[in-house]
């Protein structure tokens, strides 16, 4: 059982990022905290487990008990026996280098021995893992040890922190399945996710937070769709993949692809993790080579990134791998500086709603801010063709929209938009999805 | 999957016979096969050792990966050779000998016992290399962890070497691609200014990765004691 009276918190900065949370959560419950980007959700869960005040500091106002104990006063040890947590990042959690070590770590905090190590792998279908170095994994791989190096410790109650996020479909469905299972076997599971489409039907409750309140708490809401396509229309290839191979050592990717990209059009690619979304991304900016076989961009044959910049954007996956600059308004300025383009600063800021984050600090922001910025800094050179890698990342389902309606009109400029994600609502913003196997490709 | 673990160039775990070795023996053997280079003088000696390494690795299916390490040894080889054949003078069986005018090198006497010896450190060192390619591609550091405890070096500085070896990979991934990022932004990488793009966001990733990995560690419930057991399997308790 949880029980949260009067709960307020603020960070060591002074920013309040919980005001006056009432909440009780009965054993054996499946709830969903949703909300838009920086409304407090993780900060909710980090005081059931005793991370806020034990790790965070801050100044904590209210009761909480968990369990029968109060986390600012039982140490994080002690709550991890009743609370398990699974963080957005997965290899941001990871303490080993192989699966086993990962897997023992926790109970051997504990002091506790594990039986059966086998038996945590099964339950979560990665058996044959065990002995595999995590650097090698796929991103769904490093998810489900994530969650496995947690079950192994038997919570009553576990948290996942947006689990969603980097999975395809498929694994995400199992995902789901294994957590209705754990719930029904009577493990209480707090869900945070922004993908609601993706758990509707699963959890039994939703808490809606806003700037660290909560406006819902309720049975699920349904969630809306964009009603159409944008449009459909296309013209001219900006885009031509000639019979391209490509491999990364041993380990090939594709053989004799062939495939066309046109102005007007917004392209979705889809498929698992390591299905090979990304590297064709990186071989239209001509980040990599193909072995062999011709990729033309905008007329370019096999062009290296540094006569492509500028004229193809990439927004990389991560948007902190993009931001280095003291204030949001270098990062910004930053293409057009390099490559002589110019741009309307200011404007591309006000449309991705940043303009008063102009002098801050980029890295400060928060997840699904530090995204639009990324994004920023790319679209206000308005290359003629834009590559997006999980552009959502972060980004709650407004946000989503937005972006999804400044791509259809991006698009309508007479410019090429391809995306890799796994995001249902992105995709179906798209005009066209690819379905991308490993060394099978087939377009719909 | 990535550039660098596809390189095969750190562990990996294989289905072999020398991989499923306990960890212990795994590092005797290679120790073993390390000190005997390093002690031992006879060129065919040194060969035979050189040649059951390079045996075991062709069992462990690492040749990708030990195959780089014998690049570095083979350019190490040939820089100690070509040292030694021209600052060692000792010799009778000389194989060319000139006069250089140089200030300090007045001539040049290249004899057959200075070919003869630097061949032979260069195979005694390509056998500890060889060796030392053995521990790193098949002992991963969950194993090495456990033989340095059962070594009885302390568990908590064992457990932080660890840790921070774990990071190497996500860094030559994190440089990698923050150098991507930068260059489809048109930037020019060179000097302190245009490496800054990389240096800045590769510090400042590395210092919140260290900061979520300690957050996890406390969230599961590590208070800087630490054990580390060897867990069994079910299939290996029957």
């Amino acid at each position: 059982m949880i029980e949260i009276k009067g709960l307020s918190f603020a960070y060591g900065n002074g920013d309040k990022a919980l005001d006056g949370i009432d909440l009780k959560i009965k054993n054996g419950e499946f709830v969903l905290i949703t909300g838009s980007s920086g409304c407090g959700k993780t900060t909710l869960v980090r005081c059931l487990n005793g991370l806020v005040p034990h790790f965070y500091g801050g100044k904590l106002e209210g009761t909480v008990f968990v369990d029968g104990k109060k986390p600012a006063a039982a140490s994080t040890k002690e709550m991890a026996k009743s609370v398990g947590m699974v963080f957005q990042d997965p290899e941001s959690m990871f303490v080993s280098e192989d699966v086993e070590g990962e897997i023992s770590f926790g109970p051997s905090c504990a002091g506790q021995r594990i039986a059966d190590i086998d038996a945590v792998l099964k339950q979560l279908g990665i058996g044959a893992l065990r002995k595999r170095s995590l650097h090698e994994l796929s991103g769904g791989e490093k998810q489900k040890v994530a969650i496995a190096s947690v079950l192994v410790t038997a919570p009553k109650i576990l948290i996942l922190d947006e689990p969603l996020s980097e999975l395809y479909h498929e694994s995400a469905g199992e995902l789901m399945a294994l957590l209705k299972k754990l719930n029904k076997a009577g493990m209480t599971i707090i869900l945070i996710e922004q993908r609601t489409e993706r758990v509707s039907g699963f959890a039994g409750r939703e808490i809606v937070l806003e700037k660290g309140k909560i406006v819902y708490d309720g049975p699920p809401k349904s969630n809306g769709r964009p009603a159409s396509k944008p449009f459909t229309k296309s013209g001219d290839i900006l885009v031509q993949f000639e019979n391209v191979s490509f491999s990364y050592g041993d380990n090939k990717v594709f053989e004799n692809l062939s495939c066309d990209f046109s102005e007007g059009e917004i392209v979705v690619l889809e498929g698992p993790n390591g299905s090979g979304k990304t590297t064709l991304l990186k071989l239209i900016m001509g980040l990599l080579k193909p072995v062999s076989g011709t990729v033309n961009v905008g007329g370019l044959e096999n062009a290296p990134v540094e006569k492509l910049a500028g004229d193809v954007g990439y927004v990389f996956q991560n948007p902190d791998n993009h931001l280095f600059a003291e204030t949001v308004v270098e990062e910004v300025k930053f293409i057009l500086d390099n490559t002589g383009k110019t741009g309307d600063v200011d404007k591309t800021l006000k449309d991705f709603n940043i303009l008063h984050y102009k002098k801050n600090y980029p890295r400060y922001l928060s997840g699904g801010e530090k995204q639009r910025v990324a994004l920023a800094s790319i679209m206000v050179a308005r290359p003629k063709i834009l590559l997006l890698d999980e552009p959502t990342r972060g980004m709650d389902h407004e946000l989503k929209r937005e972006l999804g309606e400044k791509l259809a009109e991006y698009a309508k400029g007479g410019n090429l938009v391809i995306m890799a994600t796994h995001d249902d609502f992105m995709a179906s913003c798209a005009t066209r999805r690819i379905s991308l196997r490993k060394l099978h490709y087939n377009a719909g | 999957m990535d550039i660098i673990s596809n390189m095969g160039f750190f562990y990996s775990y294989r289905d072999t016979r020398f991989h499923n070795l306990n960890p212990l023996l795994k590092f005797s053997v290679c120790a073993v096969l390390a000190i005997a280079a390093m002690v031992l003088e006879d060129p065919p000696v040194l060969a035979a050792l050189f040649v059951i390494s390079a045996a075991i690795a062709a069992e462990s299916r690492i040749i990708t990966g030990w195959s780089y390490y014998m690049k570095v040894a083979v350019w190490i080889a040939v820089f100690l050779i070509l040292l030694n054949l021209v600052l060692s003078q000792s010799g009778n069986t000389v194989l060319f000998e000139a006069k250089l005018n140089l200030p300090i090198f007045e001539s040049i006497r290249i004899t057959l016992e200075a070919l003869f010896f630097g061949l032979t450190i260069s195979l005694r060192l390509a056998t500890v290399i060889s060796a030392f390619a053995l521990l790193s591609l098949t002992v991963s550091p969950q194993e090495m962890m456990r033989v340095m405890t059962k070594m009885k070096l302390p568990a908590k500085s064992v457990f932080v070497t660890s840790l921070s070896t774990r990071f190497v990979p996500s860094l030559m991934d994190d440089v990698e691609t923050l150098t991507q990022v930068q260059k489809t932004r048109g930037a020019k990488l060179k000097g302190i200014r245009g490496k800054g793009t990389v240096i800045i966001p590769l510090l400042s990733n590395s210092l919140e990765r260290s900061v979520s990995v300690a957050e996890a560690m406390e969230s599961r419930g590590f208070d800087g004691k630490f054990e580390y057991g060897r867990q069994k399997s079910k299939a290996e308790n029957d």
